[in-house]
């Protein structure tokens, strides 16, 4: 490996053990916050201890400086087993909001921003430490004069002297040192500042440095010096931080799990040796067939556990995006001034690493909703007779090849009066119209469709349901939305376990085969002449009580049909059911999601190619996409 | 293939098209292999015949024919498949050019090659330029220029 490579990896490493830590010491911070116990302190410095020394060795100053202003703070805490205060907390969250956005930096080999570091060290180091015994204290700027060290005083001996009255940090400046020709031992340059405790008597200062004439001076600190006028950077920081879902391209499998690959692969390699002894140029009897159709299924054992196994090494738990609301729910809490509980399940969950990326976003705005919209503030909840502080629980578990994650609050539940004043305002309901709350439901996935009074900080971002549901689609997932008003709502995900391979339906159309994820499926019919009806230039279907539009899938793929479709395969387009009309049913398998876009483009209607068992190449059909295009959503309304 | 290294010439994969030759640079060609029918792709262009499976990955084969406003054929016994590495902002490719068949690897001197003439046809630019050969021409194609715009959604 090439050093260049070498430097490469380790960085990577190093920023992934770094936004571990960091994720685990925010936690630690935040539980702690909430009155856990104060032993959480040690998991915070562990984290943040090792980042400094790794930001060292991999030569980040930056980031190496504010892990040390953090460590001060912490180790004072973890030797006193203190909690830290409020305004400690706060600054503590904000650091680490910065180091991510020095990482940042790092992964995105942008010149690390060391005036950003050096600001967020001066804040936590300005911060005050919080406790009892530290209502105020010294600060006991000392600058000798330059004869100190020939009348015999040694200034450590002074600063040792400092020390044994109290605890007392000290910083010494350098700027006054000349070059290294001019140097000379006799004088001393150097000048220092003791942060010395409140609780220090300022006679026994003043008596230690009684035999210094001149020089040094003391004067007492405030205790507001804590709230230093360095926010500007602080918020920059924290915005910075907030956007970036960074891209790491590395992961950590435990090794048991790569064992049991290695044990699947012995499998293998014994039934390749079975089948290879077979391979001579001698007849086919009876006992070869039987041995060879065993081997065979051995192979098709091996290669399933084989799949299932590769399929594993790529599954991260739910925690890596469960980790960040914690954190998320505190800080939006505080600014809608509202008491909100967290509670989380199923954090263990497994997803592909693929699709555990893709739902950080759509998660968290969940959440943010939840806390923004749904939970009233204490008074409202007060009077309606619930808790003061509301609840969001946020669940996952897993059941057959599906994820399901729910996101609930015990707020207001959906105002169904309000979506449709706000849907007849924009038009999106004709006149008149009485809708059924499901349809009304549907709504709130809609382009710009907003409820909220007024424009809040948290609204305003640009990311609105709609996007929310589609960035849920592209997973191959989808959500449903429950709510009793006064009660709560619901926010049920379903997430396929895996982007790499799906079940598939296999059709022909146009003399082709396609792919239509199960998932998408509500069922396969056979249409009677008597449940269709013409509509325009299309057609209408009768399904038990419910009409909905059909379309012949060939032109939606631009093929010629073979012959008129005679079954229908009913699809949940975007919202909507719709029957689409293919030539011939085939068999379902699972198949192999293989990526249409490295070698050309993305298709409309086609969420990628796979390969079948003989060989050729079939697509996989994105329903909503097609559907899109054929302007069938959204209709049944 | 022995002396690609006096710098004054390049050598190219020749094939027929519509009974003209044409060149693409060696370098480029990945490898070559006889044409089998593609899945086609929906709503794609004309000149866009479909996707093949090669060797795991899908590859889109593009008829040069068609791409160079040609009138369309069937394939025949001797249709070909040039495998070429495009390259683009969004990095290389691979991408399979049909060909009515194959013909040679020439090496071309820098000197014969010519500046192709503006005749206004429908992909001049395309070609890098005409090589004057004793016996014959040869019409040196651009492969990341033929290539332009394949793949992106109309």
């Amino acid at each position: 490996m090439s050093a260049a490579a070498l430097q490469e990896r380790l960085l990577s490493t190093f920023l992934e053990e770094s936004r571990e830590g960091l994720g685990r010491a925010e936690a630690a911070l935040l539980r702690m916050g909430t009155g856990a116990g104060v032993d959480e302190i040690d998991d915070v410095f562990r984290a943040i201890h090792s980042l400094k020394g790794s930001a060292g060795s991999m030569g980040q100053p930056g980031v190496a400086q504010v892990a040390h202003a953090l460590e001060s703070h912490l180790d004072g805490l973890r030797r006193d087993r203190r909690q830290p205060d409020k305004g400690l907390l706060k600054v503590m969250l904000q650091a680490i909001d910065g180091l991510r956005a020095l990482l940042d930096d790092v992964a995105a080999k942008r010149p690390v921003d060391l005036a950003l570091a050096a600001s967020l060290a001066q804040r936590v180091e300005r911060v005050d430490a919080g406790g009892p015994p530290q209502p105020a204290g010294w600060v006991l700027r000392f600058t000798p004069p330059e004869d100190l060290l020939s009348r015999g005083l040694d200034p450590l001996r002074l600063a040792r002297a400092v020390a044994e009255l109290g605890p007392t940090r000290v910083r010494a400046d350098l700027s006054r040192l000349p070059d290294f020709e001019s140097w000379t031992g006799a004088v001393s340059m150097v000048s220092w500042e003791f942060f010395v405790d409140g609780s220090v008597g300022q006679k026994n200062l003043e008596d230690v440095f009684d035999w210094v004439d001149g020089g040094w001076s003391l004067e007492r600190k405030a205790a507001s010096d804590a709230a230093a006028p360095t926010a500007s950077p602080v918020a920059r920081a924290a915005a910075a931080a907030a956007p970036a879902a960074p891209e790491t391209a590395t992961i950590r499998i435990p090794i048991p799990r790569i064992d049991q690959l290695m044990n699947m692969v012995g499998e293998l390699v014994i039934t390749q040796a079975m089948l290879g002894e077979l391979d001579d140029d001698g007849p086919i009897d009876a006992a070869r067939a039987a041995r060879l159709r065993e081997g065979l299924s051995l192979l098709a054992r091996n290669t399933h556990a084989l799949q299932d196994g590769v399929m594993r090494l790529r599954s991260v738990p739910l925690s890596v995006v469960f980790g960040r609301l914690p954190r998320l729910v505190h800080d939006v809490a505080a600014q809608l001034k509202k008491e909100v509980q967290l509670a989380m399940t199923g954090e263990t969950t497994e997803l592909d690493k693929t699709v555990i990326e893709r739902l950080g976003d759509p998660l968290t705005h969940l959440v943010r909703n939840c806390l923004d919209h749904g939970l009233e503030h204490p008074a409202e909840r007060a009077a309606a007779g619930k808790t003061p502080s509301g609840m969001v629980s946020v669940s996952a578990w897993q059941k057959g090849g599906e994820v399901f994650v729910e996101v609930a609050d015990d707020g207001r539940g959906l105002d169904y009066d309000k979506i449709r004043r706000k849907a007849l305002e924009r038009g999106l309901l004709p006149v008149g119209a009485a809708p059924s709350p499901e349809v009304l439901t549907r709504l709130i996935f809609e382009p710009g469709f907003s409820t909220a009074e007024a424009v809040t900080d948290l609204s305003g971002r640009g990311v609105g349901m709609d996007v929310v549901m589609s960035n849920v689609k592209q997973l191959g997932g989808d959500i449903s939305v429950t709510s009793t008003p006064g009660q709560g709502t619901r926010f049920l995900l379903r997430l396929p376990v895996s982007l790499a391979i799906i079940d598939g339906q296999l059709v022909r159309v146009g003399g082709h085969t396609w792919v239509i994820p199960l998932l998408s499926i509500l069922e396969t019919v056979q249409p009677e002449a008597s449940q269709l009806a013409r509509m325009g230039a299309g057609q209408v279907m009768r399904l038990r009580d419910q009409l909905i539009p059909s379309v012949p899938l060939a032109p939606l793929l631009g093929m010629p049909a073979e012959r008129p479709g005679s079954l229908m395969v009913v699809v949940e387009g975007d919202g909507t059911p719709v029957g689409l009309l293919v030539d011939e049913l085939l068999g379902q398998q699972q198949v192999v999601v293989k990526s249409l876009e490295t070698n050309y483009g993305s298709v409309r209607g086609v969420q990628g190619a796979t390969i079948l068992g003989d060989g050729s190449v079939s697509f996989i059909l994105e329903v909503g996409g097609l559907t899109r295009a054929a302007g069938l959503s959204q209709e049944a309304a | 293939m022995s002396d690609g290294s006096s710098g004054a010439e390049a050598q190219s994969l020749t094939f027929v098209v519509d009974e003209r030759e044409f060149g693409v640079d060696i370098l480029r060609v990945q490898e070559i292999r006889t044409w089998s029918p593609p899945m086609p792709i929906p709503w794609a262009p004309a000149w866009v015949k479909g996707v093949i499976n090669l060797r795991g990955d899908i590859v889109p084969l593009v008829d040069v024919r068609e791409r160079l406003g040609l009138a369309p054929r069937t394939p025949g016994e001797f249709t070909g498949v040039v495998v070429v590495r495009n390259r683009r902002a969004e990095g290389e490719r691979v991408v399979g050019l049909i060909v009515d068949a194959m013909s040679d690897v020439v090496s071309i001197p820098d000197d014969v090659v010519k500046p192709a003439p503006d005749v206004g046809g429908a992909h001049d630019r395309s070609s890098r330029g005409i090589a004057v050969l004793h016996d014959k021409l040869v019409t040196l194609l651009d492969v990341d220029a033929l290539l332009e715009g394949l793949g992106v959604d109309r």
